[in-house]
């Protein structure tokens, strides 16, 4: 370990977390309500960052259609972000109620390919770095730590702002699901859609709603990402580090998710911070490693259910 | 090795003697005469006399030439380096445009004028070109490429085609998996008839299908300039656009090395510790190859291992920069490009360190493709150093760049597409109409094949490339081995453009 | 299956109901397959031999993926890191030992299986989508390993070590048109082991876990047993399917792909194809390779038909078709290929009753 290091390395891995937690949140929220495992959650953030790029006015190039402002366009790319999860569900998902598992879930990486695939027609192939952003990337807030490198620590505003509105939208769907009649429906449903169906919810509906959610919750992690690096197709393979989270958390389980974020934002964080060339140069893989030694010690991940089976 | 080593220090002299002889023959008046100053600095001077910084190749071109003649002139070896008392000379403003031009130009081969001795008109050359349009090193190629091929073929044929034949292109993706660039080459090799040339352009590409080009005989004008791959064995099908990575690096730590007490971060020792941020890829462990770290080793410069950062613009390259500037790193080596060059930069600014640093990197970090990853922020990257070992859009006053200049924008193409991917794609094509009609001269229309075109190459020596690069197909070499240093640098309107800081110099040998 | 089979077609002895090959023309429908298959050097262009051998190996490393996800039910995510295994591992015996191919194919195929085991470890524990992330980090470790261990003898983060041709006695398989053979014949003997294993003991226990693990174990079927057995032929057969894929390609390593993409894409094949028949490996292989070529040609023609668009054309044809196909093709054939074959078959011969 390299002590002088790990400080920074900590907030850094906290920060970084927060993102992968609220990415994470997206497909546990498609989970908990439908049982399925949306491989396709990168993708729509993928689109919802781009969406919110092109109606803040794209490259600014002077082929802009729209020159709007990051709030009113992130609020637009709330709009389409649920029309589109709405349109998914109804028409991609929906005739694939009772089929298999594996074929749901190849449903939503035949998804993941075909959104690729439009965004790359609609918006090209170059990175879109122009991505309206109130900060800087070199901006940051200095905040004196004895012990760490230079005796401080820098926390990129910008990572703090995602930080900030990842715990923010948790506590939002922690209390959405908890208090509110729809949340304790779409909870219902998800244990059983029969039973559900049985009370008088509206289960279609319920999926419904529980898509355009985590099309929001794309929209939200695909601007706070965006920030940082600009719209690019290469947002969407950020979801490969949210599916160790979501395991480590337990699939089915909010307070996982968030834990298993900001777990493995740790995670790789710290192996940079070793004084072994070789355990830096595995921060790719870190989480699954741990990921690997959670399942065998803990099956059910950290939070999630332990389910009891009967024949 | 040795015997290699032998023949470079034989060609150096040779060109030593060639350019030495070429000032002699210069007959320059000096406009005026100027004793350096303590503060002074050479564009500093052209500015005073010409109000324009960027002439000041001009002076120094002079200089020499007249301190060929006369002692009482200083030698500048070293742009960057002028010593107080020395004394310049300073040309006339119309001189110093001929001298500009002249040496500007001279550097470069310029694009021959061939003419041919066959009419083909009715028949057709086509050449077949891969890569990855969509894929992770998409942000710097991307459709640039594709365009700059096209619109230099459209050139072409309104002038008149290869010999009269109409030069056609395809082009087919591969998204730089290796895979796909073997299952493309394989369609295109079995093409009727069969590819006499074919353009890549990533590191996998020139890997995979080294042996495929040898054993087929069609030549790979490739952008993956992976030296082992290329050199073994030598004499291959294999064609670089600009120098091998492990060239490139040993090229900028002896630029460092030689003009460390001009660039040096204030406080750093004067021994110089190297750290390498890149990709875990053929690409990313290309710089420091055993050779170049041997070389390194030779010149007393300290490398570090290589700090790894993935292939994501969502990777954070803290750790790696923190861990490197902990070992005492006061050179920051980026062999990666677009955004994680960016990013690296974005966060060593943020973590204060920038100062602390010289930062530079491979030819393709410094690119259309960096800044934009930056975007807004794109001033960030001043004072960025690269391997520059072609001229680009900043150079208006070259006619090839503005010849380009005009293809892109007759084009139309977004602003992102205004990189090197454009400019290299639209040169090659250049070379190849030179080296083709080279070819169609010598063994006629019908035997235009890999073999003869590499030949026709070989004899050509030197190709230039619109005028932008050149090809070094000579004595067994298959990568350019010259360059430039170039630096970010804020022009008046604030916009980031790469300012030549060296003049072109030959890299030093690390060929496998 | 038994039920579409025609009325008074009865199996009258255990022997005659445990054979693979029931009727004459399956006989015929055999030996022409493989007669198109081994003449492609005679009839198709060098294309078409690559696309076949492309095809010939993926299909053995879908068989694999067939008997561990089709039968026993374990979702994997891994499959293309264990080929990444196979191929290193026979490029290896190979170059260092000279091995022939007769002697490094199945010694790769084995080290893999024994890899594969490790990885299979997991499923004692955990099933689902937890065993789908075990799998999932075979698919990262695997890789990163091969980077980052034994450098000289893997490439290190090169990527990839050239492989040499393999020999057999005189025989160098030196073009597209040799190495067919080769990979046929592989075919042939991993398809003759697929199909006895579904049809014996082994895969009816693979069955049994895959429809109640419970019960199957109630039945006295050792779980932990019978899902490493699984992992391990799955293993096995990617193994074979690497090294043919990297003696073929001439050069193993990360950068030739052995991705998680490739591991997905293998899945797609198995459904597209039918999953838990032992048809659905070479239907869906087939079809999935045959439609990504027909995507990459078609989408040049579309791009030239909007030649101011093309380059995003280009780039987006081709996720956007094979998306819309596998999408379509999950909502209007979700049992895949395999089973449409069978209602073909019903429906020509209840013909003209058929619906």
């Amino acid at each position: 370990m390299n002590w002088v290091l790990v400080p920074q390395q900590i907030a850094t891995g906290i920060l970084n977390g927060g993102i992968i937690a609220l990415i994470s949140l997206g497909v546990v929220l498609i989970f908990k309500s439908s049982e399925i495992f949306n491989f396709a959650h990168g993708h729509l953030l993928m689109l919802g960052a781009y969406v919110t790029w092109w109606f803040a006015g794209g490259n600014q190039d002077g082929t802009e259609v729209f020159n709007l402002p990051l709030i009113p366009a992130f609020l637009i790319a709330v709009l389409v972000a649920i029309v589109v999860g709405l349109l998914i569900e109804r028409f991609a998902l929906r005739p694939m109620t009772g089929q298999p598992l594996l074929s749901i879930v190849l449903m939503t990486l035949g998804l993941a390919l075909f959104i690729e695939g439009v965004v790359s027609l609609v918006f090209g192939v170059q990175p879109s770095a122009v991505f309206p952003s109130p900060f800087s990337p070199s901006a940051v807030f200095r905040v004196p730590f004895p012990g760490a490198m230079g005796g401080f620590i820098i926390l990129k505003k910008t990572l703090v702002l995602s930080f900030g509105a990842a715990m923010l939208a948790s506590i939002a769907f922690a209390l959405f699901f908890n208090f509110t009649k729809t949340g304790l429906a779409m909870r219902a449903t998800s244990e059983d859609h029969e039973l559900a169906r049985s009370v008088g919810l509206n289960v279609p509906r319920i999926f419904g709603l529980s898509w355009a959610i985590a099309g929001v919750i794309a929209t939200v992690g695909g601007i706070l990402l965006a920030m940082l690096t600009g719209a690019s197709l290469n947002l969407s393979t950020v979801v490969l580090v949210a599916f160790p989270a979501i395991l480590l958390g337990g699939l089915d389980s909010f307070l996982g998710a968030i834990v298993g974020g900001i777990t493995v934002g740790l995670v790789q964080a710290l192996v940079q911070a070793s004084s072994n060339i070789e355990v830096r140069n595995s921060a790719e893989i870190a989480p699954y490693v741990v990921l690997l030694i959670v399942l065998v010690i803990r099956p059910e991940g950290l939070f999630g259910q332990k389910r009891i089976e009967r024949i | 090795m040795k015997k290699a080593i032998s023949m470079l220090v034989l060609m150096s002299l040779l060109l030593g003697m060639v350019s030495a002889s070429f000032a002699q023959q210069n007959d320059v008046t000096c406009e005026s005469e100027v004793v350096v100053q303590v503060n002074d600095w050479l564009s500093k001077i052209a500015d005073k006399f010409y109000g324009d910084p960027l002439a000041f190749p001009a002076i120094a071109a002079a200089t020499n030439a007249k301190a060929a003649a006369d002692d009482s002139f200083a030698t500048i070896e070293n742009v960057n380096i002028i010593e107080p008392g020395w004394k310049l000379c300073v040309p006339g403003a119309a001189d110093a445009q001929t001298l500009l031009d002249s040496s500007a130009a001279g550097v470069l081969t310029q694009s021959a004028d061939i003419s041919c001795d066959s009419s083909n008109v009715g028949k057709k050359i086509v050449l077949y070109q891969q890569a990855g349009i969509t894929g992770p090193l998409a942000a710097i190629t991307g459709p640039g490429l594709i365009n700059g091929t096209q619109d230099a073929i459209k050139a072409i044929n309104d002038a008149g085609g290869i010999c009269g034949a109409t030069v056609e292109v395809v082009f087919n993706d591969t998204a730089y998996v290796a895979e796909q660039e073997l299952a493309v080459y394989e369609v295109s090799r079995n093409s009727d008839p069969r590819p006499f040339v074919i353009l890549t352009y990533g590191s996998g590409a020139t890997v995979v299908l080294k042996d495929r080009v040898n054993e087929d005989k069609i030549v790979n004008i490739a952008s993956g300039l992976n030296g082992p791959a290329v050199y073994n064995p030598p004499n291959g099908y294999t064609i670089l656009t600009a120098p091998i990575y492990s060239d490139q690096f040993s090229g900028f730590i002896k630029w460092a090395k030689d003009n460390w007490a001009s660039i040096k971060p204030e406080g750093a020792g004067d021994e110089i510790v190297v750290g390498v941020i890149g990709w875990d890829n053929a690409f990313g462990t290309g710089a420091t190859t055993d050779e170049a770290l041997a070389y390194a080793e030779s010149i007393g410069v300290t490398v570090l291992p290589l700090e790894v950062v993935a292939l994501s613009p969502t990777a954070d390259p803290t750790g790696p920069i923190q861990n490197l500037v902990a070992q005492g790193a006061n050179v920051i080596y980026n062999q990666s490009l677009a955004f994680t060059p960016a990013t690296v930069i974005a966060t060593t600014r943020a973590l204060g360190l920038w100062d602390q640093v010289v930062m530079g990197g491979v030819n393709w970090s410094m690119d259309n493709s960096m800044l934009g990853s930056l975007g807004e922020n794109a001033a960030l990257a001043e004072g960025y150093y690269g391997v520059f070992p072609y001229l680009y859009w900043d150079d208006t006053d070259q006619p090839a760049v503005r010849a380009a200049q005009a293809a892109f924008d007759a084009g139309g193409y977004p602003p992102a597409d205004h990189g090197v991917g454009y400019l290299l794609s639209y040169a090659s094509v250049d070379a190849i109409r030179q080296a083709a009609i080279h070819a169609i001269n010598r063994d006629g229309f019908d035997n235009l094949s890999g073999e003869t075109f590499l030949s026709a190459m070989e004899d050509l020596g030197i190709v230039s490339a619109g005028g932008l690069f050149e090809f070094n197909v000579k004595d067994g070499n298959r990568a350019p081995s010259r360059t430039q240093i170039r630096q970010v640098q804020l022009n008046d309107a604030g916009v980031p453009t790469f300012v030549a800081v060296t003049d072109w110099f030959d890299l030093p040998d690390t060929r496998p | 299956m038994a039920v579409l089979r025609p009325s008074g077609d009865f199996d009258v002895s255990y022997r005659q109901d445990m054979a693979l090959i029931r009727y004459p023309w399956h006989w015929v429908l055999i030996l022409a397959t493989i007669l198109v298959a081994a003449t492609a050097p005679l009839w198709g262009n060098a294309y078409v031999v690559t696309t076949i051998n492309q095809i010939a190996y993926t299909v053995i490393a879908v068989q694999g993926l067939n008997i561990l996800t089709g039968y026993t039910g374990q979702i994997s995510l891994g499959q293309a890191a264990f080929m990444l295994v196979g191929g290193y591992a026979s490029a290896l015996l190979a170059t260092y030992w000279g091995a022939p191919i007769w002697l490094s194919l199945p010694l790769a195929a084995l080290i893999t299986g024994l890899v594969g085991l490790i990885f299979g470890l997991p499923s004692l524990r955990v099933k689902g989508f937890y065993l789908a992330m075990a799998t999932l980090a075979a698919q990262f470790i695997i890789p990163w390993l091969t980077r980052h261990t034994f450098k000289d003898y893997l490439g290190g983060s090169d990527g990839q070590i050239s492989v040499p041709m393999p020999t057999l006695g005189p025989i160098v398989f030196d073009s597209a048109e040799k190495f067919l053979y080769l990979s046929l014949v592989a075919l042939l003997i991993t398809t003759v082991i697929a199909f006895n294993i579904s049809r014996t003991r082994l895969g009816r226990a693979f069955v049994a876990i895959r429809d109640n693990d419970l019960a199957a174990e109630l039945l006295g079927v050792n779980l932990l047993g019978y899902k490493l057995r699984a992992f391990f032929i799955a293993a096995l057969f990617a193994g074979i399917a690497g090294a043919l894929r990297a003696h073929s390609e001439r050069s193993i390593g990360t950068e030739l792909g052995y991705n998680l993409n490739e591991s997905i894409l293998f899945l797609g094949m198995l459904i597209i194809g039918g999953l838990g028949t032992n048809l659905g490996p070479f239907l869906g292989g087939v079809t999935v390779i045959i439609l990504d070529d027909v995507a990459l040609q078609f989408g040049q023609f579309v791009a030239a038909l909007f030649p101011a668009y093309s380059s995003n054309v280009l780039t987006s044809f081709r996720p956007i078709f094979f998306g819309l196909v596998l999408m379509l093709f999950l909502i209007f054939e979700p049992r895949g290929l395999a089973y449409r074959w069978t209602l073909i078959k019903a429906a020509w011969r209840l013909r003209p009753f058929s619906r």
